[in-house]
């Protein structure tokens, strides 16, 4: 059921970053050059910012026991960090594109502004659609995170999962209310994520590289039983 | 009850809903004051600055009968005049709708800035308003009677929205646009500047902002060559005229690229502008019709005579505004890296500027007569 949430949520942001497209008419790519004209230290260093974008990629690994075409696994891993780059620089491009390199630093949504220039008729402004479709994705985004959640703490605590269910959900209802304004969340989340998100890259490549090295010398051993 | 489960589930927190939150925020139309357009003015100067800010609603009394009526309100920040403005209104008051910004010459030339912020962070406003800047005072401009509107807010609205049929102006003076230049590097912001005139309201110039304080208006003969210079894909008319009884005019579409080039730390403009018209009017050659030589002694004729007006536009620009009305620096960043520190306004004026005109005539009517 999750994956049919997903793919919903999918093909909705696939029609907001199509929409955006309209805004290329109006302006123009003088807003974007020059090109690398920051310099490469300082792209490496705005690209650790952008990690957080790639975060749950590692719940792969809680899923892959249940897929059933284990071969495919990898190129479907590929696609989708593909699909996720690809994604980003559009979003990231539209916004600069369209506001220009001075206002997009004034803003605290760049994207909603973009939305909002994208007039049909009916709509006042498109951006109470954009809204919706954001929600939605958030929604799905943690909807995956607290099933992987409560997935690990069954494995670990032997607790039955309805109970960890119940137990986890006042929790995760009462405590975003305690983030007052974007201010507050932003410093907070800017605190907290950099340090979770290098832990769980060091912490997957840890595990894949002892897996790696581990199972060579495992299957050597059982060569030689036999 | 699990199949009966998600039901109820849906349908209570449908009620929930209704109990707590379903009287605020929707009314009838007759208790809402639906604002077609606002005005700025600065009433006193000293000890603190004090706007004046009117906004021009409908009125629907009689049936299929809509005029408008103005209320101001007065205050030391534009949120103050808001409380101002309800004190003497008998309805709510409803943002968003509006078509048109007003603002004066006293407002201009102190700083428009405090105004455009509360333009920004406020979610409900429109972002495709109309900006313009009017002499004297901007409240007359609403109180202002016009036959084919409902109000004069209507009646701007229109006047800029189709005026990009001539004088090569653009349809770029909203507030969306606004925001994107007002502290860009190397763009500065251009508004169309009203007035009324023979008890008409006239588009009379352009004025121009440095930063956000207005330093100059340019009346609309010059603005025509500075439209022609800044805008791309603009229509204008363009007219070689010996004396009263010789003239040819065209009117077309123009097309520009810039280029920039820095030579020994001096900067290099070079603009090149295709222009591509019809012929309205001719009264200076005869053979125009037959003779492919007189077409392009005409075109060479055209190029030359637009070339000089646009060079004393140019010298006129980095002599006495001083200002960069071209967006050269726009390109100059782009080319050379950007960096927030520079005074655009002063390279542009030191540089020099090239600008290479081309003619072609396109389409000849129906005949001469």
């Amino acid at each position: 059921m999750l994956a049919t949430f997903a793919t919903i949520t999918f093909f909705l942001l696939c029609i907001i970053l199509v929409a955006s497209t309209v805004t290329f008419r109006t302006s123009s790519i003088l807003n974007l050059k020059p090109f690398f004209g920051a310099g490469v230290p300082k792209i490496l260093e705005g690209s650790i910012h952008s990690v957080f974008s790639y975060a749950n990629m590692e719940l792969l690994l809680i899923i892959y026991p249940y897929v059933e075409h284990k071969k495919d696994i990898l190129k479907a891993a590929l696609i989708s960090t593909l699909v996720i780059t690809l994604f980003l620089t559009w979003i990231v491009f539209t916004s600069i594109y369209f506001s220009g390199p001075d206002l997009v630093v004034k803003q605290l949504w760049p994207f909603s502004f973009v939305a909002e220039s994208f007039k049909i008729p009916v709509i006042n402004n498109f951006r109470y659609i954009d809204m919706v479709i954001w929600i939605t994705i958030a929604y799905k985004t943690v909807s995956i995170e607290f099933y992987a959640t409560t997935k690990i703490l069954n494995n670990i605590t032997k607790i039955k999962r309805k109970t960890i269910c119940f137990i986890l959900l006042p929790i995760i209802l009462i405590c975003p209310l305690f983030f007052e304004n974007e201010v507050m969340r932003r410093a907070f989340m800017g605190k907290i994520i950099p340090w979770i998100t290098l832990f769980n890259i060091a912490y997957v490549t840890l595990i894949a590289l002892l897996a790696f090295l581990i199972d060579k010398s495992k299957l050597k051993h059982i060569q030689k039983d036999n | 009850m699990k199949r009966y489960s998600l039901l109820i589930l849906s349908v209570s927190c449908i009620i929930l809903y209704l109990i707590f939150n379903s009287s605020e925020g929707n009314l009838a139309i007759e208790k809402v004051d639906v604002c077609s357009g606002l005005s700025f003015d600065i009433v006193t100067n000293n000890p603190v600055k004090e706007y004046s800010v009117a906004g021009s609603v409908y009125i629907f009394i009689k049936k299929d009968e809509i005029s408008s009526g103005v209320i101001e309100g007065i205050g030391k920040n534009i949120a103050d005049t808001r409380a101002s403005r309800q004190i003497i209104s008998a309805k709510q008051y409803l943002l968003g709708l509006q078509k048109v910004f007003i603002f004066s010459e006293a407002v201009a030339t102190n700083g428009i800035k405090s105004i455009i912020d509360i333009m920004f962070s406020n979610q409900q406003m429109n972002d495709s308003t109309w900006n313009v800047v009017c002499k004297d005072k901007a409240i007359d401009m609403l109180k202002f009677k016009v036959i084919d509107f409902p109000s004069s807010a209507d009646h701007i609205d229109g006047m800029i929205e189709s005026s990009i049929e001539q004088n090569f102006m653009s349809s770029d003076y909203k507030v969306m646009d606004m925001f994107v230049r007002l502290d860009s590097e190397g763009r500065n912001l251009i508004l169309p500047y009203v007035e009324i005139i023979n008890n008409r309201i006239t588009l009379s110039g352009m004025s121009v902002f440095k930063k956000d304080k207005m330093v100059a208006t340019i009346p609309i003969e010059e603005a025509k060559y500075m439209n022609f210079l800044i805008n791309n894909k603009a229509k204008g008319t363009l007219t070689l005229q010996k004396d009263s009884s010789h003239l040819i005019s065209t009117y077309g579409n123009v097309n520009r690229k810039v280029h920039c080039k820095k030579i020994n730390g001096k900067y290099k403009f070079y603009i090149d502008l295709e222009f591509k018209g019809m012929v309205v009017n001719n009264t200076m050659y005869n053979d125009f019709m037959s003779n492919p030589k007189t077409v392009e002694k005409y075109t060479h004729e055209l190029e030359e005579e637009t070339k000089q007006r646009c060079y004393e536009f140019i010298y006129k620009m980095q002599n006495k505004y001083k200002v960069d009305c071209l967006e050269l620096g726009r390109v100059a960043a782009a080319t050379f890296g950007r960096n927030p520190e520079t005074d655009w306004d002063s390279i542009v004026c030191n540089s020099d500027i090239i600008v290479n005109v081309k003619v072609k005539v396109n389409n000849l009517g129906r005949g001469q007569f």
